[in-house]
């Protein structure tokens, strides 16, 4: 259980009073995270989590992977999935094989790459909806996230 | 210079806290780990910097501890414990005042351990990691 205390981190997880409407709670957002560094894994979780609870879109359950071959079995095992966040430098390979299988089995799941190569092109013609470089500030990489969550188009990097 | 607060903190408030800066590349992994270290530790003062404004900002206000991808500058205050941390060329290392502290699988439980242990800060509460 985290334990929360008052007034950190508004600036990442304030909604505004007037934008919050009642949220199902029994409608559970599912997201995979394909992601080789657990502690931005496990940071963008919690902060992706909490943005979405407070939000429109409510609750989420986040399944990780850290290899290309752990995110092709959560893909396999586990789908459909609401959103899937796929780093593309993973230590046995190029994400893009992920982003790959996820939209041709599940092209309704809205897929975002993160990475810190310059190059995101190979992603997006994979499929991928969203290509976010992890030298954006995380601010920007949750806002995107969210907007991609809540079904809102595609942008670039 | 670029420096972000973790919290919406009063700065006023803060300046009696242990301040943590975090200097890691990409800034995205710098503002995560920092935003999370903020909320589960509200007695220390976490902030964000780039690693090009660091030795400015510390010489605005001393640091109790440091995350940073580079090593320790030779003039830097002894006072200052310095964890150098490179996410990509190291993932599962962090070097402690030099010395290499390694954790498979490093995930933020042991990033906050490191907090803990180097920071002094007297409120931390010690109870467990945040994820299970």
């Amino acid at each position: 259980m985290i334990r929360w205390t008052p007034g950190a981190v508004q600036w990442l997880t304030s909604v505004p009073t007037k934008e919050r409407k009642p949220v199902d709670r029994t409608a559970l957002m599912k997201i995979l995270m394909v992601e080789d560094h657990v502690f931005f894994s496990q940071a963008l979780e919690l902060v992706l989590g909490r943005r979405l609870s407070e939000g429109l879109l409510g609750l989420a359950t986040f399944h990780r992977a850290a290899t290309v071959e752990e995110g092709l079995r959560l893909v396999a095992e586990a789908s459909p999935f609401d959103l899937a966040v796929v780093d593309l430098m993973l230590p046995d390979g190029d994400g893009t094989e992920v982003v790959r299988k996820i939209k041709a089995y599940w092209p309704e799941t809205r897929v975002a790459v993160l990475s810190s190569i310059e190059d995101l092109s190979g992603a997006l013609e994979a499929g991928a909806d969203e290509a976010i470089r992890k030298g954006t500030g995380l601010p920007e990489i949750v806002a995107r996230l969210e907007r991609l969550a809540s079904g809102e188009g595609r942008t670039r990097a | 210079m670029t420096m972000e607060a973790a919290t919406d903190h009063d700065s006023e408030e803060d300046e009696g806290k242990p301040l943590v800066l975090f200097a890691i590349e990409p800034h995205s992994y710098a503002q995560a780990i920092g935003s999370t270290i903020a909320h589960l530790r509200p007695g220390l003062d976490v902030r964000f910097v780039k690693p090009e404004d660091l030795v400015a900002e510390m010489e605005r206000r001393t640091p109790a501890l440091v995350f940073c991808d580079g090593p320790r500058p030779e003039d830097c205050d002894a006072a200052v414990r310095w964890a150098q941390f490179s996410p990509y060329d190291e993932p599962e290392v962090v070097r402690v005042d030099g010395r290499a502290e390694r954790f498979p699988g490093l995930g933020l439980e042991d990033l906050l351990e490191v907090v803990d242990r180097h920071s002094g800060d007297g409120d931390a509460t010690g109870y467990g990691p945040p994820f299970g």
